[in-house]
């Protein structure tokens, strides 16, 4: 436990003075600054017990420097140095302006390590002025705005070609393309059955494949998760606040200003220290609701609000890499707006991080679903995102497959996140794409037992729309991290290749196929016909109905084990209605391939605050002494 | 109770599990082919091997394959007859002998990784794979083999289920029903004198009104399974339960079982596992083992009674077999304290001491005189060739004479033409007929040519005649006698 600073303990007794804090709430925040190993006013700030404005002025009382308001008096441009401006947010510190030939530096962070900081950049000859820690990002992001956005949309295409999906078909892949077709249309002009039968066994042997590796996946992935939980829920006892590092968190947000207070809410209940919470609320500058909504509930100073100039493609992505140029935090996680993750997920994920190996770059959370009760649909979506995150995840992890990431609960080492440029603004699955691109570039991914609750959706058409350009997005990774095949092999191994192409193209593929077989063996129910003896040879034959039968039947069971991990077992039978969960995702797989030829960058929009728990999650969320707690 | 301190698995010299394999496999395999350990003539090896012969021969159509029951023995068996070209018994021996073998070594670094000393895990295994049920698990087959590893992984989910709830125990005790129910009709009587037991192997945590759904995922492999392997029947053999047929003959022709005999059932199968009972009383302090001991000892009785009324065991130490399963899984949670490991090897001994004595009352049916009567008819025809038989009727005959070749049986052309016609074709030499017999009605033969055994026809002389077969042959040219 860090003792208080002398800077801090003045400043503490002059803001009592002054009236804007009182005794009680010092007493309290110093012993939270000394446990938090933070600053004084960065927990009264966090507490709400002292406004950003207040504090500002009086500290420039206090040590008589001026305060500036760089809305009214902006800095002048051609001192500021863009590739500098990760730097300048980070230390809340960047030159204003040129004075009677000495340079003024305006600082959010007054104290000896912006003196400093702004002595190895600037000299000796400096001034000083006090402004907020808004002033700067806002100044920041009005200036180097454009030049952010312009990066955050290209960055990643100009300096790693190969991994960005801006270009959805190389030329390689259109050739290879044309190859197969034309290999297969002169085989079923010259020996059509037997290039029918051609297909169809390697149609039988994906399947089979694909049977096969998720029962392995969640055999191997349900294994040891209770000893790797219970290591981690340990150390998390043992951890030392003053030792936690500054954690920053992303949420983008489109049009929902109706999930804000849920999101608020959720993210104060975190068991961390809020004075090293970097909170970004990263909203499209032209999304005028959810900017006035966010500013409407007066935030506390440990949240930012990022606004996004507006340029194309208009995607989440891109609103993440441009608000990744003001994150602070040695560690970084995206969440929705709607999601409310645990309360103790940060500190699991720091102790995750500081027990894996040095290149685990990332740490995936679970994600489930609050409202799981609501219908039909949010009940077998839960049961695929149990599935999904408690036990296929966890099995690609422990069998060195990579991962492709979840939308949100992804948590960062930021400086790895900017090595490899962040996120792909051109991929509509931009998380599932980084973690493959993890992999690829050597750095691992790790799977915890900690759960961000979200929104399942509630209605079908809207689940279509956002199970469409998951798929989109899948067809996009998989197109993308294809291309160079050998490098791929190389960089993530035999068993990452087959569990890529399984996990991600299987997924893909499988719902583009099953309408076709479906219709062939309805057909063949009805009929009887002998139309299809020709190309179901008798062990073809025994393969596909063994697919038929035992395979989906596995892929039953495996949706109806999901859930007992969390003994959510009410669930259970709802497990054997997954077939028109299935015809669902064969829709949203037509309309993704079709949206990937027509419309590949075109960012389908998933509703948020449709399910009747969010309005009442909202209006908790609302209620003050709730907001406050 | 003592804990365990589990060998760390680099510690364990690895090449003693698999040299325990290949020993017990060969050693079992020799002793088999010796015919120390003979097969029972009602057992299901003999029916096995029949099929498997068939099967390698193309005489029992790939459908038929598909279709039969028990697939899970048929399939490897028929594979292995074809790749190997054993004899039908010399391939179900094998195969017998390798399940054995695999088990023996699974056993053995099971027992060593959970801490017990090497001495005593060796001494262990011994007792179990030289326990009178286990070898004749051997004799009977590969079905009653995969039945008792089955029930071991059975007992060892039982074990694990109610400590630590995780998935994959529940994953383990599902794909053990489903193994049990499709190894073979022991194996299904199994599976259901476990299911009135599951409650007291369910994790602690979860509510009693939680139990349909935990049913519903422990039973659904096995349930979904059987629904698709009744569509397999339907469409290959135009009748969804057409593989119901075997099993419900023999309870058909069972006597049925007496009090007595269900009480000595009773007896012999407590008195083979006397290590669940030992286990129960040992964990006074761990509840979890506790009732997965009183679950499996329960199963066991259940399971008892049931074999002993229903005639779907052919024998008696045929009763006892999956328990030698069992009493491995409880071996592997006993206690690793060198003393209390001496008192777990003795009562392993005394358990199988008393399965050498103990008998159940399967009822020993008319089934098995079937079985007998068609092994020797089979080692009658050993040297006949084009000989027409409904051989996947009674695939015991082909078990007996050791080979299918020479056979013409349903497939055949002259066998399809003989049945359509009425009138055994030219090609055909000697005909087998079973005698007009509800327990027989399944014959093609005795079925389209109703007056055959009785008369034969002219032209053929009868050269066979014991327990309800007759073989009837083609007189040579110009013998003109009747």
């Amino acid at each position: 436990m860090g003792a208080l600073s002398y800077s801090d303990i003045c400043t503490g007794d002059h803001l009592v003075e002054s009236g804007l804090i009182t005794l009680a709430q010092l007493d309290e925040a110093s012993s939270l600054a000394e446990r938090w190993g933070t600053s004084l006013p960065d927990v009264l700030m966090s507490r709400r017990w002292l406004r950003a404005d207040d504090y500002y002025r009086v500290l420039a009382a206090r040590f008589d420097i001026d305060f500036v308001d760089l809305q009214a008096d902006p800095p002048d441009g051609a001192l500021l140095h863009e590739a500098e401006a990760e730097r300048y947010a980070r230390e809340l510190t960047m030159p204003w302006k040129l004075r009677n030939g000495r340079l003024v530096v305006a600082t959010a962070r007054p104290g000896p390590e912006a003196v400093l900081y702004a002595r190895q950049g600037w000299g000796r000859d400096i001034d000083l002025v006090l402004t907020s820690k808004f002033d700067i990002l806002w100044s920041l992001q009005r200036i180097f705005g454009n030049d952010h956005s312009r990066r955050a949309v290209h960055e990643l295409a100009e300096l790693d070609p190969e991994m960005s999906a801006q270009t959805v078909f190389t030329r390689s892949q259109l050739i290879a393309a044309w190859l197969i077709l034309t290999a297969l249309t002169a085989g079923l002009c010259i020996a059509p059955v037997a290039t029918l039968i051609a297909i169809n066994l390697a149609m039988g042997v994906f399947y089979l494949g694909n049977f096969l590796f998720k029962g392995l996946l969640v055999w191997v992935g349900a294994r040891h998760q209770r000893q790797s939980a219970l290591a981690i829920d340990t150390e998390v006892r043992l951890l030392r606040d003053e030792d936690l590092p500054v954690f920053t968190i992303l949420v983008p947000m489109f049009r929902e200003p109706e999930v804000l207070p849920i999101l608020t809410g959720a993210l104060r209940k975190l068991d961390y220290p809020q004075a090293k919470l970097d909170i970004k609320i990263v909203l499209e500058e032209g999304d005028h609701e959810t900017i006035e909504a966010a500013k409407a509930l007066g935030l506390e100073g440990i949240f930012d609000i990022i606004r996004v100039p507006v340029s194309q493609p208009q995607t989440k992505p891109k609103a993440c890499n441009y608000a990744l140029r003001y994150a602070r935090g040695d560690y970084l996680v995206i969440y929705d707006a709607e999601d409310k993750p645990e309360p103790d997920q940060l500190k699991k994920v720091v102790v995750a991080f500081r027990q894996a190996p040095e290149n685990t770059a990332c740490i995936q959370c679970r994600l489930n679903y609050y409202n799981a009760e609501e219908n039909w649909l949010t009940r077998l979506f839960t049961l695929d995102y149990s599935l999904w995150f408690d036990l296929m995840l966890p099995g690609l992890e422990r069998l060195r497959i990579p991962i492709p990431l979840g939308g949100t609960s992804n948590h960062f080492k930021t400086h790895v996140l900017r090595e490899l440029r962040a996120w792909d603004p051109f991929n509509v699955t931009e998380d599932a794409d980084l973690g493959i691109r993890m992999t690829q570039k050597g750095y691992r991914v790790g799977v915890i037992d900690a759960t961000t609750f979200e929104e399942a959706n509630v209605s079908q058409r809207n689940w279509i729309r956002q199970r469409s350009r998951w798929i989109k997005g899948y067809m996009q990774t998989f197109l993308v991290h294809t291309r160079r095949p050998i490098h791929l092999l190389r960089t993530i191994g035999p068993l990452g290749t087959l569990g890529f192409v399984f996990f991600i193209g299987g997924t893909m593929l499988s719902g583009l196929l099953n309408p076709i077989f479906w219709a062939t063996f309805a057909a063949w129910g009805l009929t009887r016909t002998g139309l299809f003896e020709a190309v179901f040879p008798p062990p073809l034959l025994y393969l596909s109905l063994f697919n038929l039968v035992l395979g989906n039947g596995l892929l039953v069971y495996l949706m109806m084990l999901a859930p007992f991990r969390r003994r959510w077992l009410a669930l259970v039978p709802y497990s054997l209605t997954v077939m028109w969960y299935w015809v669902l995702m064969s829709v949203a797989a037509w309309k993704g391939f079709w949206q990937l030829i027509t419309k590949p960058f075109y960012w389908e929009k998933t509703q948020h605050g449709l399910s009747k728990f969010t309005a009442r999650e909202v209006a908790q969320a609302m209620q003050p002494d709730t907001a406050a707690a | 109770m003592t804990g365990r301190s589990p060998i760390p698995l680099r510690q364990i010299p690895t090449v003693l599990p698999p040299a325990a394999a290949a020993i017990v496999c060969l050693l079992g395999f020799a002793l088999l082919e010796a015919g120390m350990a003979p097969s029972p003539p009602g057992g299901s090896q003999a029916l096995l091997a029949g099929q498997a012969l068939l099967g390698a021969a193309d005489k029992l159509g790939a459908g038929q394959i598909v279709a039969a029951y028990p697939p899970l023995a048929l399939l490897p068996l028929v594979l292995l007859q074809k790749l190997t070209g054993l004899s039908g018994t010399g391939a179900a021996s094998l195969l017998s002998a390798g399940l054995a073998g695999c088990l023996s070594g699974t056993w053995l670094r099971a027992l060593l990784l959970a801490g017990m000393r090497p001495a005593a895990s060796l001494a262990v295994v011994l007792l179990l794979v030289l326990s009178p049920p286990f070898l004749q698990a051997q004799a009977e087959g590969p079905e009653a083999m995969i039945a008792l590893a089955a029930a071991w992984l059975l007992a060892l989910s039982a074990f694990s289920m109610r400590g630590r709830g995780g998935v994959n125990d529940l994953m383990l005790c599902s794909a053990s029903l489903l193994v049990l129910v499709f190894a073979g009709p022991a194996g299904a009587l199994l599976a259901l004198a476990a299911l009135p037991f599951l409650p007291l192997v369910m994790p602690a945590d979860i509510e009693a009104r939680s139990w349909p759904g935990i049913y519903l995922m422990i039973l659904f492999p096995a349930l979904f399974a059987l629904l698709g392997f009744a569509l397999v029947n339907w469409l290959m053999l135009g009748d969804a339960l057409a593989f119901l047929a075997g099993p419900a003959e023999a309870v058909h022709a069972s006597a049925g079982g007496s009090w007595p005999q269900a009480a000595a059932a009773i007896v012999a199968a407590v008195a083979t596992a006397p290590i669940l009972l030992g286990l129960f009383i040992l964990a006074r302090d761990r509840r979890p083992i506790q009732a997965a001991a009183v679950a499996l000892l329960g199963t066991a009785i259940v399971f008892a009674l049931l074999a002993a009324g229903s005639g779907l065991v052919s024998s008696p130490a045929g009763a006892l077999a999956p328990l030698v399963g069992l009493a491995a899984a409880a071996a592997m949670r006993w206690p690793a304290q060198q003393q209390r490991e001496a008192r777990g090897v003795l009562l392993l001994a005394l358990g199988f001491m008393a399965a050498a004595f103990g008998t159940v009352p399967a009822s020993r049916t008319g089934s098995d005189e079937h079985a007998e009567a068609e092994a020797r008819l089979g080692r009658f025809l050993a040297g006949h060739s084009r000989v027409l038989v409904d051989a996947a009727a009674h695939p015991r005959i082909v078990a007996g004479r050791g080979s299918a070749d020479g056979l013409i049986t349903a497939g055949d052309t002259a066998f399809e033409l003989s049945m359509l016609r009425r009138r055994i074709e030219a090609s055909a030499r000697s005909v087998a007929v079973a005698a007009p017999d509800a327990s027989r009605d399944a014959d093609d033969v005795g079925r389209n040519l109703p007056g055959f055994y009785a008369e034969g026809a002219p032209g053929f002389h009868l050269i066979y005649d014991r327990d309800g077969w007759r073989v009837w042959s083609r007189r040579p040219h110009g013998d003109k006698s009747t």
